[in-house]
């Protein structure tokens, strides 16, 4: 195949199933705004959790499924595509649910289209209502369908595990095969194109004045309890096929896997290592993006929309493999090259990969504050009263620091599960846990596997749980 | 959260960094001056504990750029291309022989004729000493023996029949495949290899991402047997699955014998340890370690058999039919033109030195 079909293929793939998914994520938003607040919480938590179970693992389980690999290419796209649409209908849902208010209510809409003449001619009438729909009760959906396209297209692990069809593994193939690097990036031109094209709707997202005071849960009706339940099945699907079958598959011989990691001094030194170093870029690469997104969209209005998305997710939208491929034969130049064996390289790479996720989130951000109800809560923490100075910042907490800690906790979390970046550009001696799980991955050691992600997954949370008093404080 | 919060948090990372640069002998921002680099294709499980053994002994520090099947895009025989002006590694622990023909033909590798080396059989090691093999591994035949008798008659014709889809191998564009196509091209010819290629997927041969997922379909009873390397084997075998293995065999002789090879870069700033660590890997005591590893690799020099396990005996006695790999280089080039255009319908651009630049045998 070539690589014209291969994007191509892709390309038509993720518009089909964004099309699949976008009805399915504006019911469960549906559904989640009619609920009451408390089930509400619930109902976030449940679709955020599979979202931040490493890929790594869910794909590594589907690849045991031997019988999978060797059936008809279709059904094996079949298989594909429903895991695919599984993981991606909550990453739209909660998109959709936090997109920023639009600047034209349904209302807006409504009165608009009253206002046209009778006589207007009929294409006429068309484009203004549906500009007007864009711009009103359509844009949380387009919002969405943005978030999914870019999720779908640049789809590699799973596609790479179970043999699919993607450009993004072609590349990865030709790579191996000797493509230079001039090639390479001469391939990418399309793809992030049509990636930049679909950026480019998320900044005008942001660009208008939305309504502040819209409630998107008014006027909604009830859902009935069909389709609530079905709500409610649909999460237990995502949760099984995505998190409890892969831990259960992989997890079979945890035992035996953690007795012999504790007695091998060599392993269990490295992966404490591997997680400290994950760690470190972690937190320093998703910090530093963060306060670069927030600075970066705080000049956005001023270098205009269109020079803002090319500077702030120019390089991003490349992959993290050709962000790599760049940056070693940048540092590998004159000037550059006594900073190659710096963790520099890779924290430049991280911030590079990690600039349009975290633009976009904080863009989500800005656009559902209220800088009013913040403001009276900032009043209020300089009160002579220690009880007052207390409601001031659970208020805070509230209206602002928790959406900004879960903010820098996702892009952290991102930066530590990341795998190619790290594994070309770290330093020598400094290799993370979860090139280190990959590693036994290929090899297939389910029981040191499931010990070492075990290890991976618990100590990142263990840090957050004993800082979480500090985390809280220092946000609100 | 305030920025000067933020700083507290970027200064945590910064010393979470630093602990594990001390834990691992180096510095956040730099390599010391007596530390060794390591560009290790080997498995992390057994080649850390060997290489930390020579950092214990020696007292120099050893940090360890692992590959990985993520990155093989630019793996370590990619990255030390790259690097050739200024290189940061000292030794290349690679875990096969035609990477280091690439290597040697970009001019990458700094000869060293070691006097361990002389342990060593002359096919597995460059007579300038731009590398040495040590520790091998065979490719093999797996089979699943709840449903295929394991003997070389049976995967004869098994491989003879018009319907192969009890069979898997794994897709030759890179690792020990590529070597396996490579040595049949050499042997066969390029045009008779590319029509058994065509062929064997007409009939249904299942073709998957590696060596690994093969071992993993017949282990589980989806395929009868297949092609891969007997490291993979002994994974399924020791999980207590239902398999043997029978070493593949060039027209019924030759078996193919994929050894671990170790070279000096050039341009290494500490030849003297590096050369320390060399004569470290190719002595008796590493290839007996590994041969003793749940890899069970075969020892290539010269060891008392008494000290190795059954296994690795019976294997040893296949590696000694072992195909003389050093002369492939040419045939490697042509297999890895063709594949790239049959399964990514792109020419390459040669990046590589013409086949007249590689290494005579």
């Amino acid at each position: 195949m070539t690589f014209t079909a291969a994007w191509l293929c892709t390309l038509l793939r993720s518009l089909i199933l964004m099309a699949l998914a976008l009805p399915c994520c504006g019911g469960l938003v549906r559904w989640i705004r009619t609920s009451s607040p408390r089930i509400r919480n619930w109902q976030l938590g449940i679709l955020i959790l599979p979202i931040l179970f490493p890929m790594l693992l869910t794909g590594y389980a589907y690849s045991q499924m031997t019988r999978l690999l060797i059936t008809d290419w279709w059904l094996r796209e079949i298989w594909f595509d429903l895991l695919l649409l599984l993981r991606v209908i909550p990453i739209g849902t909660l998109l959709w649910y936090y997109s920023p208010p639009s600047p034209l209510s349904r209302e807006a809409w409504y009165a608009r289209a009253m206002a046209l003449h009778p006589n207007e001619p009929r294409w006429q009438r068309i484009r203004i209502l549906s500009w007007y729909w864009l711009q009103g009760p359509a844009r949380a959906g387009l919002f969405a369908a943005s978030g999914l396209f870019l999720v779908l297209f640049s789809e590699f692990e799973l596609a790479s595990l179970l043999a699919t069809t993607s450009w993004t593994v072609w590349l990865f193939d030709a790579q191996a095969g000797g493509l230079p690097l001039h090639e390479s990036l001469k391939c990418c031109i399309a793809p992030a194109s049509c990636t930049w094209l679909v950026c480019g709707i998320l900044p005008w997202m942001f660009a208008a004045n939305p309504l502040r005071s819209a409630d998107h849960s008014a006027n909604l009706k009830p859902v009935s309890t069909v389709f609530s339940l079905a709500c409610w099945t649909f999460l237990a699907l995502v949760w099984g096929l995505l998190v409890v079958y892969p831990c259960l598959l992989i997890g079979r011989d945890t035992l035996p896997g953690a007795m012999a990691l504790f007695a091998n001094s060599v392993q269990f030194r490295g992966l404490a290592q591997g997680i400290l170093v994950a760690a470190g870029n972690a937190l320093i690469a998703g910090v530093i993006t963060d306060l670069l997104a927030n600075w970066l969209l705080s000049r956005a209005r001023r270098w205009g929309w269109i020079r803002f998305t090319i500077l702030a997710s120019g390089f991003g939208l490349c992959g993290s493999l050709m962000i790599s491929l760049l940056l070693v034969a940048l540092f590998q130049s004159i000037w550059l090259r006594p900073l190659y064996d710096t963790p520099l390289p890779l924290l430049a790479g991280l911030i590079l990969w990690l600039l349009p996720r975290a633009i976009l989130l904080q863009g989500m951000l800005q656009s559902i504050r209220s800088p009013i109800a913040e403001h009276a809560a900032r009043l209020l923490s300089v009160a002579n009263d220690p009880h007052r100075q207390q409601t001031a910042r659970d208020i805070l907490w509230h209206i602002q620091g928790r959406n900004a800690l879960a903010v820098r906790l996702l892009l952290c979390h991102w930066v530590y599960w990341e795998l190619t970046l790290p594994d070309i550009l770290t330093p020598a001696g400094l290799v993370t846990a979860p090139v280190r799980l990959y590693i036994d991955m290929h090899f297939g050691r389910n029981a040191v596997l499931t010990a070492k992600a075990g290890l991976t997954l618990a100590v990142p949370l263990l840090l957050v749980a004993i800082s979480w008093p500090w985390l809280k404080k220092s946000a609100a | 959260m305030r920025p000067s919060k933020s700083v507290v948090v970027i200064f945590s990372g910064v010393l979470l960094l630093g602990i594990a640069a001390w834990l691992s002998r180096r510095t956040v921002w730099s390599t010391p001056p007596q530390a060794l680099v390591v560009y290790c294709a080997h498995d992390a499980e057994y080649s850390e504990p060997i290489l930390k053994e020579f950092e214990r002994r020696t007292g120099i520090p050893v940090l360890i750029h692992f590959d990985t099947e993520a990155t093989k895009s630019l793996g370590l025989i990619n990255l030390l291309i790259h690097e050739k002006s200024q290189p940061r590694c000292d030794v290349f622990w690679n875990n096969e022989l035609l990477g280091m023909l690439d290597l040697q033909a970009h001019d990458v590798l700094e000869p060293y004729v070691t006097p361990s080396s002389k342990r060593i059989p002359d096919r597995y090691k460059d007579p300038d000493g731009h590398w040495t093999g040590f520790s091998a591994r065979l490719r093999v035949h797996i089979v699943n023996t709840s449903k295929l008798k394991a003997d070389p008659e049976t995967i004869e014709d098994l491989w003879k029949s018009d319907k192969l889809d009890q069979l898997a191998i794994a897709k030759p564009l890179y690792g020990t495949t590529l070597v396996h196509y490579s040595v049949l091209s050499q042997v066969w010819g390029l045009a008779r290899l590319q029509t058994w290629h065509r062929e064997t997927r007409e009939h249904g041969l299942h073709e998957v991402n590696g060596n690994a997922t093969v071992k993993n379909l017949v282990a589980q009873g989806a395929c009868s047997a297949g092609l891969t390397d007997t490291d993979d084997y002994f994974v399924a075998k020791d999980a207590g699955l239902p398999v043997a293995m029978l070493p593949v065999r060039v027209n019924g002789q030759q078996t193919i014998c994929v050894p671990n090879c170790v070279a000096l870069i050039r341009g290494s700033q500490r030849t003297i340890e590096a050369q320390q660590l060399i004569d470290f890997l190719l002595s008796e005591e590493t290839e007996l370690k590994l041969a003793k590893s749940t890899a069970r690799q075969i020892p290539l020099g010269k060891i008392d058999s008494a000290t190795l396990p059954a296994e690795v005996r019976e294997l040893a006695v296949w590696a000694q039919d072992g195909f003389d790999l050093r002369t492939l280089y040419p045939a490697r080039q042509q297999c890895v033109a063709w594949l790239t255009k049959e399964y990514l319908q792109y020419s390459p651009s040669t990046t590589a030195p013409a086949p007249g630049g590689a290494p005579s045998p």
